[in-house]
């Protein structure tokens, strides 16, 4: 069973980096940097609790903040570059991050032992949970909460007008400039919505985990953060979700091939990509679930 | 209302409108035409800001607009469309029309950042009504016909409640039978209070709705005055209308 709850908080945490990338994604741009913020998140928050001796949602909080800062300050220069400069300048900014800390060491004694980031040795003793005597239960109740309560969030923005400029700026930056839409603060607006997502995963990461270091924010996680995006679709939040879920999917459910594992995980993954290249929950997927309920208002299920 | 002095636009070593001046008063259909090249649509770039200027100013109301970002330009009152169509094809046609009102114009209350409110509701459905859209207000726009996606970026357009509309080309594409609707069009937009700026190539359209014609050549002003004036005007009929003479 532990191991269930184990998955479950994991999937809740990558679903959270998977809407950072949607976000940023929504308005027309790929970042490669989202584990930047994922970064800043996961040691603001765990410093917060451990260093500081905060409770843990405001140490949460905090985390979402100073990533959500972050994103606006990175997002002015940032995003006046587009395509493929725009990845590469993120994960820049991913990496000055991940090498910012492997220069951080900022300790305090508590009860006899140091805790707080030691560089490149990474940070220990992130124990909040074991401490206020959480079980693996518990962690997974309070993931799968926020988790929640942020899809909420997202289903709201995105019904509103704010999320549909987004989409209009991510459609045709020209034309929505030409209609009267602020694009450079919609892409900052985005950039800071996503930073405060894939912060807030970042702080439930670092406690969950219990031990971070600069290694666990590298180019892996940028890469798959960016594929849930993709194989799921950007129709809405339920694209990242569903990207989210099939990855864990796949990397669990091969687990009895043994070492061919990673070479079936591919092939499926390429295949996944050529038969919804737009992605599974594409703009269009949802049009033809929407039509289906409106068509068959008794056959609801069946439908979709 | 608008008024252009002086204005350039290089491109590298090329001149692509030079040294242009020319008003538009309120309440008038202004028609800018000129050959492929000549700076029309790049006039209307420069207008809304999608280019800066090399020299010159553009005053709209009195107020200099020349250094403002496109959403502010669109914002202070002007509206424009697109040579190309470029409407949101991802977009229903209601939310192509809802993103382009400001969000405060209808309703002040900070709820209709986020969602529509009634009196916003009921502008856009009028707009939709008389562009002739209102039954397809829930499709995606990428599903629309082109002259659907025609009448789509004119209410957009609409939707920012402009004071000042600009058309580029809106009649490339279409049939023959289908300028005579166009033309109603226009006049109808101009009878509701808009003042328009026209861009096209379609002389019966120009000569038929404009009340001014300024021609454009290798992106100077080649002449400007009322229709029967461009019609007469020797110059204009050798670079643009084509010289009889020389047939």
């Amino acid at each position: 069973m532990e191991y269930f709850y184990s998955l479950i908080t994991q999937a809740g945490i990558h679903i959270l980096l998977g809407l950072s990338v949607y976000t940023v994604a929504l308005t027309g741009q790929i970042s490669f940097g989202q584990q930047g913020f994922y970064a800043i998140g996961a040691y603001v928050s765990a410093i917060a609790t451990t260093v500081w001796d905060i409770a843990l949602l405001p140490a949460l909080v905090l985390g979402m903040g100073v990533s959500a800062i972050v994103g606006v300050l990175i997002g002015f220069p940032a995003l006046r570059v587009k395509g493929l400069y725009l990845a590469i300048a993120t994960f820049a900014f991913g990496e000055i991050v991940r090498n910012g800390l492997n220069s951080l060491y900022y300790t305090r004694e508590v009860d006899g032992s140091e805790v707080g980031p030691v560089g490149p040795e990474g940070f220990r003793h992130i124990s909040y949970f074991n401490n206020n005597g959480w079980t693996t239960f518990d962690v997974m109740l309070l993931v799968v909460s926020v988790v929640a309560i942020v899809l909420v969030l997202y289903a709201v923005l995105e019904r509103s007008r704010l999320g549909i400029t987004m989409r209009a700026v991510g459609a045709d930056e020209l034309a929505a400039s030409n209609s009267g839409i602020p694009v450079v603060w919609i892409k900052v607006g985005a950039f800071a919505i996503g930073a405060a997502a894939a912060g807030l995963g970042g702080g439930l990461y670092a406690h969950y985990a219990t031990f971070i270091s600069p290694l666990a924010f590298g180019l892996p996680v940028a890469i798959i953060a960016v594929a849930y995006v993709l194989v799921g679709g950007l129709g809405s939040w339920v694209g990242p979700v569903f990207g989210v879920i099939f990855f864990l999917a796949l990397t669990e459910g091969l687990r009895f091939l043994g070492e061919y594992r990673m070479m079936i995980y591919g092939l499926v993954v390429v295949a996944a990509m050529n038969i919804r290249p737009h992605g599974f929950v594409d703009v269009k997927f949802l049009r033809w679930v929407k039509q289906g309920i409106r068509r068959n208002p008794g056959n609801e299920r069946k439908k979709t | 209302m608008l008024e252009l002095k002086n204005v350039v636009k290089r491109f590298g070593g090329v001149v692509a409108v030079n040294n242009l001046s020319f008003e538009v008063a309120k309440g008038d259909i202004v028609a800018l035409i000129g050959p492929n090249g000549s700076g029309k649509s790049t006039t209307i770039n420069l207008i809304t800001s999608v280019y800066p200027l090399t020299a010159g100013t553009i005053y709209f109301q009195e107020k200099d607009i020349t250094n403002l970002a496109t959403h502010q330009v669109i914002r202070s009152g002007i509206a424009r469309t697109f040579q190309n169509i470029r409407i949101f094809n991802e977009l229903t046609v209601w939310e192509n029309l809802w993103v382009a009102t400001k969000h405060d114009s209808h309703d002040k209350n900070i709820g209709n950042w986020f969602i529509a409110g009634q009196n916003t509701r009921s502008w856009l459905n009028e707009i939709l009504e008389n562009s002739n859209l209102a039954d397809r207000k829930d499709v995606l726009a990428g599903e629309l016909s082109l002259g659907e996606a025609r009448r789509l970026e004119v209410a957009r357009g609409m939707a920012t409640n402009p004071k000042l509309l600009m058309l580029d080309e809106p009649a490339a594409g279409m049939h023959v039978s289908e300028i005579s609707g166009l033309i109603d069009t226009i006049r109808s937009l101009q009878q509701n209070g808009a003042t328009i700026l026209l861009i096209d190539h379609v002389l019966d359209l120009v000569m038929n709705v404009a009340q001014k014609i300024i021609v454009l050549n290798f992106g100077q002003k080649l002449a400007e005055g009322s229709p029967t004036e461009i019609q007469a005007n020797k110059e204009v009929q050798a670079a643009y209308l084509g010289n009889k003479e020389t047939q």
